[in-house]
């Protein structure tokens, strides 16, 4: 361990070679018998203590990955060091997670033993990896001269998995993929929901013959049935750029949300791939299963604004991230143009395209001056302009305050579509 | 072991540090009025130990270590002043004033480090004091028999030698700790 002298150590020389002094330049003696018991302490404080051995410590987390705003307690596994009779433990956590009722540093006294396990609770704030420590221990020697340091990395990640909203309505796709799943298809075929009936043809098998239909118009009459399929949806997340601090930013609550559509879009057995476009790109390509599930949701915990000022547009996302007849739904603040042109582009090549805004309002200080707030007037009209652009493309819109629930945004844009009675190439 | 943190407990070092201070500071003046003919050393002493229990009382208060050694220093002052007014006789309760001035400073200091993020653990603390008084203790005894020796041989030679070599030496340890702590920072968790 690392030490360095406290407060006393560096004042006690000084004083006592000052009454020294004195005394001699005064010629009392008196004045050195006033400095006898401070170099009587001092010396026995310097003699007293060696430099301890650097402890061993282990950081432990009983749960690896929970979900953001979980408890978990973890355990510090200390070997004392037998030099010093207290040894302070302390916990350094990274920004985002926090202490649930324990003492930050803690103290450890020799006599309860050589080695102490100290259990202590933290919370997650927010979402995200969290390499937990390092530890810093800090011990004094007897008299408190000297005090011994160190830090050593506790070894312990947690991942905190954002709390995902459990949504019953979805954004329905304008075109559904081939395999089965969940989602009734605007064509027909073989299914469970009704769509039309038709005369009869050789080769229809006859338990799709509806007897109703038939002894009506007194020829055989068959049921057509709507075939449920799954869809492919792309999550595009806008990390050109964010708003808000690092606690409660648009980044933030953008990866809540995405957690919370690919959570609910995989539940429906639909394949879901994400692509965070910004500095640098990112992806997963789409899938389904428990399996991709965990993938996806991994994936978004590593998402985080890199900052360029490059130009890039669609051109730079690969191909295969972008299914036929997929539907991408982004997520974006939509501050960035090269955000706003890529969407508008995938719209132009006959993807199926619906935005969730993330508002940025709220992360803005309220106008101080009459220009700033005229300021502020033209900023929302252009954000209304960036709105109109997008509906004028077919793209549906809709802004997710945090305050509301994301399935009520995800309804808005549903019935967008539908009355714009979206058609995509 | 229950570590606590109580906001009671660095209060009542700094009360504790701030009394005996002042204690200290009003025995010497009281006893430099008495002793002294000349008015301004009493008033020289008076004026040490007020800036002495100021610097003290404010540097328990915003928890500033650096501060108590000027402090202690000043309080030292004043009984140095109170020493030269006094005259020739020696003073027999130097090493009770050096028991006092450990005291207050280890009371300060303890103090200021309560003030801290530091865990505190009362049965470390009593046998951290125990210490501290037993070499405080020793220190003074050591202090009294170099008086008496004094008292015995004055004007010895050998007390001077011994004297400035303690000085040089206290100087050179001072100096060298300061160097060896430039860029440290007391870090908390």
């Amino acid at each position: 361990m690392s030490w360095a002298p406290t407060a006393r150590l560096l004042a006690y020389p000084w004083l006592i070679a000052a009454l020294l002094l004195a005394a001699l330049a005064a010629g009392r003696p008196e004045l050195a018998a006033v400095a006898a018991p401070l170099a009587a302490l001092l010396l026995a404080g310097l003699l007293s203590t060696r430099r301890p051995q650097l402890p061993a410590v282990l950081v432990s987390a009983a749960e690896g990955r929970v979900i953001e705003g979980d408890r978990v307690d973890l355990t510090v596994d200390v070997a004392f060091p037998g030099e010093v009779e207290a040894l302070e433990v302390g916990l350094l956590l990274p920004s985002g997670v926090e202490l649930v009722e324990a003492d930050n540093p803690r103290l450890l006294a020799r006599a309860d033993g050589p080695r102490q396990i100290l259990t202590v609770s933290v919370r997650p704030r927010r979402w995200g990896v969290f390499a937990l420590g390092p530890v810093h221990l800090r011990a004094f020697d007897d008299f408190r001269l000297r005090r011994f340091e160190a830090r050593l990395d506790g070894g312990a990640v947690i991942r905190a998995y954002p709390r995902a909203e459990r949504l019953r309505t979805l954004v329905r796709p304008a075109h559904t993929h081939l395999y089965s799943g969940n989602r009734v298809a605007a064509r027909k075929g073989e299914g469970i929901e009704f769509a039309d009936t038709r005369p009869y043809v050789p080769g229809d098998q006859l338990r799709s013959v509806n007897w109703r239909a038939s002894a009506r118009r007194g020829d055989l009459w068959v049921t057509l049935r709507h075939p449920e399929r799954n869809v492919d949806v792309v999550l595009l997340l806008d990390t050109f750029t964010h708003a808000g601090a690092a606690d409660g930013s648009t980044l933030e609550q953008m990866v809540r949300g995405a957690s919370s559509l690919a959570s609910a879009w995989l539940r429906e057995r639909d394949r879901v791939g994400v692509i965070d476009f910004g500095g640098t790109l990112r992806w997963l390509e789409v899938g389904g299963g428990l399996r991709h599930a965990y993938r996806l949701v991994d994936a978004l915990l590593d998402t985080q604004v890199v900052f360029s000022y490059a130009w890039k547009g669609s051109e730079v996302i690969p191909i295969r991230l972008l299914p036929p007849h997929a539907l991408v739904v982004g997520l974006s603040p939509l501050l960035d143009q090269r955000f706003l042109k890529a969407l508008l582009d995938l719209r132009g090549r006959g993807l199926d395209v619906a935005v969730i805004e993330l508002p940025v309002e709220p992360h803005l200080g309220a106008p101080a001056t009459e220009v700033a707030l005229l300021a502020r007037r033209m900023w929302r009209l252009e954000r209304e302009t960036v709105r109109a652009r997008l509906l004028q493309a077919g793209v549906g819109v809709a802004e997710w305050a945090e305050s509301e629930p994301l399935e009520a945004v995800v309804a808005e844009v549903d019935a967008w579509r539908r009355r714009a009675r979206l058609r995509v190439r | 072991m229950a570590p606590s943190r109580s906001t009671a407990r660095p209060l009542s070092a700094a009360l504790l540090a701030a009394g005996l201070a002042a204690v200290l500071a009003a025995v010497v003046l009281v006893r430099a009025a008495a002793a002294a003919e000349a008015p301004w050393l009493v008033a020289g002493a008076g004026a040490a130990g007020a800036v002495a229990l100021l610097v003290i009382a404010a540097a328990v208060l915003t928890a500033r270590a650096a501060a108590v050694g000027w402090g202690v220093a000043l309080l030292a002052a004043e009984y140095a002043i109170f020493l030269v007014g006094r005259g020739a006789p020696l003073d027999a309760y130097a090493p009770l004033l050096g028991i006092g001035l450990v005291l207050v400073a280890e009371l300060s200091f303890t103090a200021c480090e309560w003030r801290g993020p530091h865990a505190v653990d009362s049965t470390v603390e009593l046998r951290r004091w125990s210490r501290l008084a037993l070499a405080a203790a020793a220190g003074g005894g050591v202090g009294g028999g170099a008086l008496a020796l004094a008292a015995a041989v004055p004007g010895s030679v050998a007390g001077l030698v011994i004297g400035a070599a303690g000085v040089v030496g206290l100087v050179g340890l001072a100096a060298w700790l300061r160097a060896s702590t430039s860029g440290e920072t007391q870090p908390a968790p």
